[in-house]
């Protein structure tokens, strides 16, 4: 083995090394859920708007058709 | 045999002590690079795993907020659920034309009005009723009326007090007097409201002429 065989061998282990890393932080920086999970997730607002329906209810006390 | 044909050749090699570094540095080199081959898939595959998991703990946890809130809802609903009707007949999820058209018939036939004419615009037809992107949305309509000036008015008061919400844009009054006469002709433009989509599919300009109303405003 000579200089110019270590120097390749080094560079093709730095190679592999940031090829690793590369494939390591695509995978954790992926922060994309499947569609159908993401909108089973949506949050739900579980509070009505009452007032909206108190308001119906007294505008319409007065004529009604029979 | 072999054995002492590996030693006797590192032997050689080691009198040149550059050669034997170069060999040593070499070698190691060359394992890294192997086992670094090695292990990348499982490198990989223990990351995806770690990055699932992390992600299955979020989604539970929405989850489990999501679920929270439905039971909410869901007390929520039965305690309104007696004045669902009423939302329903405030805002119908479809257009309800041919219902809404009776009650104005029969406003106008409770307050002696004649109904000339009534014409209804853009009618949305059909539509997927569990489609997400429902908003309120608007049909304009006009109705002529003839008769007594004043019965326009408690008409109109009774139009828009109905429970399905109604507004009056506009109202056209002819006649040759307006408080006394009996035989005015009034014009009423206005809109109802519906919970349907952006796009439907719709008759334009549905007119029902005044052949189809008799003079007690019922349809024939």
């Amino acid at each position: 083995m000579n200089r110019t065989t270590i120097s390749i061998l080094t560079l093709s282990l730095l190679t592999i090394i940031f090829w690793i890393g590369f494939q390591i932080y695509k995978i954790t920086t992926n922060k994309e859920l499947p569609t159908a999970t993401a909108e089973q997730i949506e949050p739900l607002n579980p509070n009505l708007d009452t007032d909206i329906l108190e308001k119906i209810i007294e505008s319409t006390k007065s004529v009604t058709p029979k | 045999m072999a054995i002492n044909e590996t030693q006797f050749r590192f032997e050689q090699l080691s009198k040149d002590p550059d050669k034997r570094s170069y060999l040593g540095v070499g070698l190691t080199l060359l394992t890294l690079i192997i086992l670094s081959v090695l292990i990348f898939p499982a490198i990989t595959y223990i990351t995806k795993l770690n990055k699932e998991i992390s992600q299955a703990k979020t989604i539970d946890q929405a989850l489990g907020q999501k679920v929270e809130a439905i039971i909410q809802a869901k007390t929520n609903y039965e305690e309104i659920k007696k004045n669902l009707p009423i939302l329903d007949a405030a805002l119908p999820s479809d257009s309800e034309v041919a219902t809404y058209l009776k009650t104005v018939e029969l406003l106008a036939d409770k307050h002696s009005l004649n109904i000339d004419k009534v014409q209804f615009n853009d009618i949305p037809l059909l539509f997927d009723k569990s489609r997400k992107d429902l908003e309120v949305r608007e049909i304009n309509f006009t109705v002529s009326l003839e008769g007594d000036f004043q019965s326009v008015k408690s008409y109109l008061s009774a139009l828009e007090g109905f429970i399905r919400t109604t507004n009056v844009s506009s109202l056209d009054v002819t006649g040759e007097t307006l408080e006394e006469k009996e035989f005015n002709t009034i014009t009423i433009r206005a809109k109802i409201y519906y919970l349907g989509p952006a796009v439907a599919k719709t008759i334009q300009g549905t007119n029902l002429p005044a052949s189809s109303t008799n003079k007690e405003g019922v349809s024939q």
